[in-house]
């Protein structure tokens, strides 16, 4: 009896520990091929050079082109998310009724469940084709669409968890406002907000790490051009379409080509560790406060 | 361990949580086939005292016993006695009544069934006896496998005594039984500890002075981790001899 | 206009404001509906659902894709379920405090950051190149549920912690060892919630498309898949393909495969709902 009770904790604890091994694969991975790469290319010359045309005959291999591109449909992602989502999380708190908070909540989670090909479908077929009749120089691969509906997917990221954010800050913080004659506009933006401003920014921050590796819209509708630019309006390549780029095509097994794609993975990998670890200490921090 | 011998002793008996020192230097020898009271303040160390008796404590972080614990003339905090051994030996019903979310049949059983005991007759037979004994059957003969949670509370707690006695305990752990029951249902777990001392040793913890009075036949007075007096409840509910218990038990505080 | 007027007048017009941004997401989430629903449904009859991938558009079929999806549902949830549960139920009922329990902890909340995409170039590495597995359905299927790994354990340890501890006491009361009360008590209770998650999670799995492009799933496959070694598609990796190339009809059928992923994911999620909101109602402790 003691010993399969033993056998048994054992087993789970090896499947809670496989997890750990996840992680060392992941940056194993990553790490060894990266590294032949970087035997080839220099890192100065991987994070300083403009231009990356790895699949060209003439090669080049600046990453900033890819990292622009994916800052850039980041950044438009929560400039259409950021605003809209908080805005949500402020009326759902502050001046819904309670029922429809409860309705509208999981319709908005539905936007988070639609899987991302098919926002790239809405990108390239509904919004770019409408966005070209505002804006007649669009090009028909770009960044700006690809944004927008990237950054609609994550209104339910930022809302949800800025709602939880705002919700929990203690009552009577709110009902003082309440007490001095604030509004509700007052007492949400004057108390409520700045008493939730952590928990908000992480939200935000998730939602750009999720925006960030986000793959499929972007490979569909903004195009495969590695660029260093800002203008949203013409194609650019983010760091996860070149990933998809070169899985598609027939680069072999072990060559240069092949392993820039790690390359740009652990680059990719960075930014997202960086900015989970960054939530997470936020989060911590913040709970001490309040205990 | 042999059924008889259900006699419960603490010798010399220290526990702490952590740093915090809950039982100090506790001695008591208690009577078998009798009840036996523990009163006393929240906190006093009362339900960590009666929690020995079956080592639940053992799953709280940090806890550690000094002394012994002997039920019948055993040392239970010995590393040779298995917990689940001595768990059929000590039942224990606890404060608000938890049966599992399954049926009334599968809540009676569920001991026998993790004893490897598959046989149904024998567990049908088991599942009867025991809802009788603890004046269940009548009220539940008709929907044995219909749910547990769909009792009443004062159902629920029977549900549970009798779970307890499945098993055949000689000792039963009574952690304030009916202190989450209405007055009736109260009323009539009291008449079934009364009626169960024939059969087994029972130790309740109670906050209520006056069912310590009515169902037991010893008390132990527990303040802040000491044991302050234990003596016959006629004994002590008349003439107390320690001045905290006097102020206690004439409801002065607690 | 007195300072109190211009305050209850701004107060309203946020609220006018909040009313819209609240509903303009769902109102693009029905126009995309609508229109994906208007160009695709016309082109969803039997011989759409069974016939093979073509170059003629008129003649494509998604069999392989659903065909595809369904053996990746099947096998991601054999290895991804007894794997998430059995480390979800570690880590809340095993796991004390302790340093590497807390690395754990911290690191699944990490893995669950990790871009889709990261994961495709693990699997790369370790299930088709290093195990040798190529672009097949196993290797797809492994990697899919390293993926969705952390969401089964986040929702099994908060299903198993919200089992109450009077259960357990009573379990352990009448004698029950550690694992007893795990497995007739605690799991049977935490079934509801540790199924609504693992659903959740295969909703989650069944749209993507990144890492199994990344394992190298095909585009175009002649056959329906018999074995877990064989290669497959996937309908998002259908739907991407469909959606690359620039004839029209193709993107009809874009668009009528979109429908029938939708089906499957809006499925699996009302089914997850369903089983949260009577678990929620049948269980008072």
């Amino acid at each position: 009896m003691r010993v399969s009770e033993k056998i048994i904790e054992g087993l789970l604890w090896l499947s809670a520990v496989i997890t750990i091994l996840i992680t060392a694969g992941i940056i194993w991975v990553l790490l060894s091929e990266s590294i032949s790469f970087f035997q080839v290319v220099s890192l100065a010359e991987f994070l300083t050079e403009d231009e990356w045309t790895p699949l060209f005959a003439e090669k080049e291999f600046g990453i900033l082109p890819l990292v622009a591109g994916t800052l850039l449909t980041t950044a438009i992602a929560i400039a259409v998310a950021l605003p809209l989502g908080l805005t949500i999380a402020v009326y759902l708190n502050e001046y819904a009724h309670a029922r429809m908070k409860q309705i509208v909540k999981p319709m908005l989670e539905v936007l988070a469940t639609i899987p991302t090909v098919v926002y790239g479908f809405f990108a390239l077929t509904v919004v770019t084709p409408f966005l070209q009749t505002l804006i007649p120089s669009l090009a028909g691969f770009n960044a700006l669409s690809a944004g927008i509906v990237m950054g609609i997917m994550i209104i339910p990221m930022i809302s949800s968890l800025s709602e939880d954010a705002i919700s929990s800050v203690p009552r009577s913080l709110r009902e003082a406002a309440y007490g001095m004659g604030s509004t509700r506009l007052q007492t949400s933006f004057g108390v409520m907000v700045p008493a939730a401003s952590s928990g908000i920014v992480v939200s935000v921050i998730l939602a750009i790490s999720r925006a960030v590796g986000e793959t499929m819209i972007v490979a569909i509708a903004a195009g495969q051009q590695p660029r260093l630019t800002l203008n949203p309006l013409v194609p650019i390549e983010t760091i996860t379409t070149y990933i998809v780029q070169v899985s598609l095509g027939d680069v072999p097994q072990g060559s240069l080509e092949y392993k820039t794609i790690f390359a740009a993975g652990i680059t990719l990998f960075v930014f997202t560790f960086a900015l989970n670890n960054l939530s997470f200490w936020i989060k911590k921090k913040y709970q001490e406060k309040y205990d | 361990m042999s059924k008889t011998a259900s006699k419960l002793e603490a010798i010399d008996l220290n526990a702490y949580y952590g740093d915090f020192h809950a039982l100090k230097n506790i001695n008591i020898d208690m009577e078998e086939k009798a009840v036996t009271a523990f009163i006393g303040p929240s906190g006093c160390g009362k339900s960590t005292f009666l929690r020995t008796f079956n080592r639940m404590n053992d799953y709280i972080e940090g806890f550690r016993v000094e002394g012994q614990i002997l039920i019948g003339g055993q040392d239970i905090y010995q590393k040779n006695v298995r917990v689940d051994e001595l768990r059929k030996e000590v039942g224990m019903v606890f404060q608000k009544p938890n049966p599992f979310p399954k049926s009334i049949y599968e809540n009676v059983v569920y001991g026998l069934k993790i004893q490897g005991i598959k046989k149904k007759s024998v567990l049908e037979e088991a599942a009867e006896t025991s809802l009788k004994r603890a004046a269940l059957w009548d009220e539940v003969k008709d929907k044995l496998h219909k749910s547990a949670l769909a009792l009443s509370g004062g159902q629920q707690q029977r549900l549970c005594i009798a779970r307890a006695l499945a098993i055949s305990p000689s000792v039963l752990l009574m952690d304030e039984p009916a202190s989450a029951l209405d007055p009736i249902s109260t009323a009539k777990v009291e008449e079934l500890i009364y009626e169960l001392k024939n059969d087994y040793t029972i130790v309740i913890v109670t906050h209520n002075m006056q069912q310590a009075g009515r169902v037991s036949d010893s008390t132990a007075f527990f303040y802040m981790g000491e044991l302050v007096e234990y003596a016959k409840t006629k004994t002590m509910f008349t003439s107390p001899k320690d001045n905290r218990t006097q102020n206690y038990i004439t409801g002065r505080f607690g | 206009m007195t300072n109190s007027d211009i305050n209850r007048l701004k107060d309203k017009a946020f609220q006018v404001f909040g009313i819209f941004c609240t509903f303009i997401g769902l109102v693009v989430l029905a126009v995309f509906l609508i229109d994906i629903i208007v160009e695709g449904i016309t082109r969803i009859d039997w011989d759409f659902l069974t016939n093979l991938p073509s170059r003629r558009a008129s003649r494509a079929g998604i069999l392989t894709a659903w065909v595809g999806t369904l053996w990746i549902l099947v096998l991601t949830t054999l290895i991804a379920f007894p794997l998430g549960v059995a480390a979800g139920v570690y880590l809340e009922e095993y796991g004390r405090k302790n340093r590497l329990n807390n690395f754990i902890e911290i690191n699944i909340a990490n893995l669950a950051g990790v871009p889709s995409i990261i994961y495709g170039l693990l699997g790369l590495e370790i299930f088709v190149r290093q195990m040798n597995l190529g672009g097949s359905l196993l290797a797809g299927a492994l990697t899919l549920s390293l993926l969705i790994l952390p969401i089964i354990i986040v929702t099994t340890r908060e299903a198993v912690k919200a089992v109450p501890r009077s259960v357990r006491d009573g379990s352990y009361a009448l004698g029950a060892s550690k694992w007893q009360t795990i497995w007739n008590q605690v799991l049977p209770a935490s079934f509801g919630g540790i199924l609504t998650g693992i659903i959740l999670a295969l909703s989650r799995a069944v749209g993507e498309a990144a890492p199994l492009i990344v394992i190298g799933a095909l585009a175009y496959v002649p056959f329906t898949p018999s074995s877990p070694f064989d290669e497959f598609t996937v309908l998002p990796i259908q739907i991407f393909n469909w959606t690359s190339r620039p004839q029209e009809e193709f993107l009809t059928n874009a668009a009528a495969a979109i429908i029938v992923l939708l089906v499957i994911t809006f499925l699996l999620n009302g089914i997850a709902v369903y089983l949260r909101n009577r678990q929620q109602k049948k269980v008072k402790w």
